[in-house]
């Protein structure tokens, strides 16, 4: 999952940017004003935007009323100092899904993150299951057929991502997208080598039944419901 | 003496007033009285000396003009109603008496004192009492007739007209007094009805708390035109107030919310360090970034206690003369590093030699929170001139930083508490926003102001202006 960083503090953007990096495998790009921020959330794909309302150039508040204009779905956390009843409703009508107020707790800020982007993708559960597959996107265990097991960064973070689209067919730009933050370099094989990885730790028989390549189009994670 | 309430002293001032005047009208009537009763007493007596001056005119025998008078002036419960005697000059003899011989008014009509004689063909009134305890009013009046000169003394008890005069007297007395306690009473209840708004107003003030300081609107308070400007007076105030509670609320708020991101900063850091690197170890890295999270908000703590300080201005002001050049000299030795740091540098100007009263220590804080407002406003590795000069009896102290425009709307404001002109530069080099806000009211304090100047060509200039005590 890709998450976009809105604040000016940069040693607290830094902060969390590592956290949900370590913690949820996702690729986070980070923003430290309100007018390159915005430009970053209308261009690009983000599964989840966390907006500080206090900004230069151009504030939180002028930023959610441009998203929601412009019909972005993104999920948006506000996390903000303010923290006067005012605010927070003013901010949540204004279109954000919910709101944290600083000093907070980062485990807490990371469980939210992760609620909204499950919530965004209508996975109320935070065990994705898809078939045989199981993945607990709270500790990122994976389970399949019976075996459990820890996947590297990078594979769990494209794995959980066609869970979360189980039964979609995903394209390999979309994958590219969602997967990778801007300073990272994209090959567009990269795509391959991961899927054959994870075929590999889950799925290695001859006939592949739980990740499937789409010719032309890109790949699907079967769930296998009819 | 004075009781303390103001409608009792009005009310006890107008009853005084009241009882003098119905007392002096009194006093009027009654001596007005007594004046007209003795007028009528003197003509009475004339017209009874003119009668027996008529008489005696009269070739009549003795025994006959006494018979006459006593007809003529008439007789009660056996004794004349006039006492009286005539006589002649130079005879002892006298013509009339009208009084048995031994009794005390005929002792007395026989030795008129001499002192009440008056000249021929005059005549004297007065008042004297011949014995027996009664008042009487005279006339003796001397005629020249042809048989000589007529000596008449006549007189009038008094004791009718006294006992007239004493009940009206009396009557004066009860209706004056009457008229005084029942008037006293009336105005005190009408003064008393009177105060009722003030008793109102008093009511709705003691209903006034800081929560409602503004929204009470003392105008519909039915109160006389005269304590309406009073009451406008009053609102006034109020208003003043509230804005006063109201600023102290939103600098506490401010304050408070500008230590929630250091504090953030110092809490995301740790728990991302943990998180990362797991409890046991945290990198040095790590320690030095929270540490500077605790400067950054020590400073600001430091800083609200100053602003606070100076609010409240318990801190005597130190009132010893500061050499202000020797204090800018210090200054821009001490910044020179953190210029450099930046690549850029602190030039001074050459400065005279000049000296203002005040406060060292604060003095010295002015002059450092303009230097590092230069320093982290101004471009990098640019210079930051300081500059010194008397002008008009002031000693004009100038920081000049070459960093670009201020908008003219943003001047007047960059003096607020926890304002800044451009808020993602002065965070990032940690600036708390109230350093221009504390060197005002330092310069407030030293009876000066500070001015600032910003364009885009010449950069921005911070004047301040304190009043010179002498150049040295």
């Amino acid at each position: 999952m890709r998450v976009l960083i809105i604040e000016d503090e940069a040693r607290l953007a830094r902060n969390v940017a590592e956290v949900l990096r370590g913690r949820c495998s996702y690729a986070v790009d980070t923003s430290h004003d309100g007018e390159d921020g915005l430009h970053l959330a209308l261009t690009n794909p983000y599964d989840l935007v966390i907006l500080d309302l206090m900004l230069p150039k151009v504030d939180g508040m002028t930023i959610l009323k441009e998203l929601r204009g412009k019909g972005l779905r993104t999920p948006v956390l506000v996390l903000t100092a303010r923290d006067a009843t005012q605010d927070v409703i003013q901010a949540l009508d204004l279109g954000c899904d919910d709101y944290i107020t600083k000093p907070f707790e980062m485990a807490e800020l990371v469980a939210r993150c992760r609620a909204l982007i499950r919530r965004s993708y209508d996975r109320p559960s935070p065990v994705l299951r898809a078939g045989e597959l199981e993945i607990n996107t709270a500790t990122r265990v994976v389970g399949y057929r019976g075996r459990t097991m820890l996947l590297p960064a990078m594979e769990y973070r494209l794995l959980e991502y066609l869970a979360l689209r189980a039964d979609e067919v995903v394209s390999k730009a979309d994958i590219l997208e969602h997967l990778y933050d801007f300073d990272c370099e994209r090959f567009s094989n990269v795509v391959e080598v991961y899927i054959s990885s994870l075929r590999r730790r889950l799925d290695p028989g001859p006939q592949h039944v739980l990740l499937h390549t789409v010719r032309g189009q890109g790949y699907t994670l079967r769930s296998g419901k009819p | 003496m004075m009781p303390e309430s103001l409608r009792w002293r009005i009310s006890l001032l107008v009853a005084g007033m009241l009882a003098i005047v119905i007392a002096v009208i009194s006093a009027v009537a009654y001596f007005d009285q007594e004046e007209s009763m003795r007028r009528d007493t003197d003509r009475s007596l004339r017209v009874v000396a003119g009668s027996i001056l008529s008489e005696v005119d009269e070739p009549w025998h003795t025994g006959r003009l006494h018979e006459q008078m006593r007809s003529i002036l008439g007789v009660r419960r056996g004794q004349w109603r006039v006492a009286c005697r005539v006589w002649l000059d130079g005879n002892a003899a006298e013509l009339l008496l009208s009084h048995e011989a031994d009794s005390s008014m005929a002792r007395w009509l026989r030795q008129v004192p001499d002192q009440y004689r008056p000249a021929n063909d005059a005549s004297t009134y007065f008042y004297a009492d011949p014995g027996g305890g009664e008042r009487y009013r005279f006339l003796w009046f001397r005629n020249v007739t042809k048989r000589g000169v007529v000596n008449v003394v006549a007189g009038l008890t008094c004791s009718q007209a006294q006992h007239e005069m004493g009940e009206f007297l009396r009557m004066l007395v009860v209706l004056g007094g009457c008229t005084t306690v029942i008037s006293a009473v009336f105005v005190t209840l009408i003064i008393f009805w009177a105060s009722r708004p003030l008793k109102l107003v008093a009511l709705r003030l003691s209903g006034i708390t800081p929560a409602n300081l503004a929204a009470e609107d003392l105008s519909d308070v039915d109160v006389p035109t005269e304590l309406r400007p009073f009451l406008a007076a009053l609102r006034d105030m109020m208003l003043r107030l509230d804005k006063v509670f109201q600023q102290q609320r939103r600098f506490t708020a401010d304050a408070a919310h500008e230590l929630r991101t250091p504090l953030a900063l110092a809490k995301s850091t740790l728990q991302a360090a943990r998180l990362k690197q797991g409890a046991g170890r945290i990198d040095s890295q790590t320690m030095e970034e929270v540490v500077g999270d605790i400067d950054r908000m020590e400073r600001l703590v430091n800083q609200l206690l100053d602003l606070s300080r100076l609010d409240e201005k318990h801190e005597p002001p130190l009132d010893e003369p500061v050499a202000v050049n020797e204090l800018l000299e210090r200054l821009a030795a001490q910044y020179e590093p953190m210029a450099v740091a930046s690549h850029g540098r602190v030039t001074l100007e050459p400065m005279p030699r000049l000296q203002v009263r005040g406060n060292e220590p604060q003095l010295s804080q002015l002059f450092s929170n303009l230097l590092e407002n230069a320093l982290k406003h101004g471009p990098q590795g640019r210079e930051v001139t300081i500059g010194l000069a008397g002008e008009d009896g002031m000693c004009v102290a100038r920081v000049h930083d070459e960093g670009g425009a201020i908008a003219p709307e943003d001047l007047p404001r960059l003096f607020d508490r926890f304002y800044r002109a451009d808020r993602s530069r002065t965070r990032a080099t940690g600036g708390t926003g109230l350093g221009l806000a504390i060197a005002r009211e330092i310069a407030d304090r030293h009876g000066g102001r500070i001015d600032v100047t910003s364009n885009s060509r010449e950069g921005t200039t911070f004047a301040v202006r304190l009043p010179l005590l002498r150049s040295a």
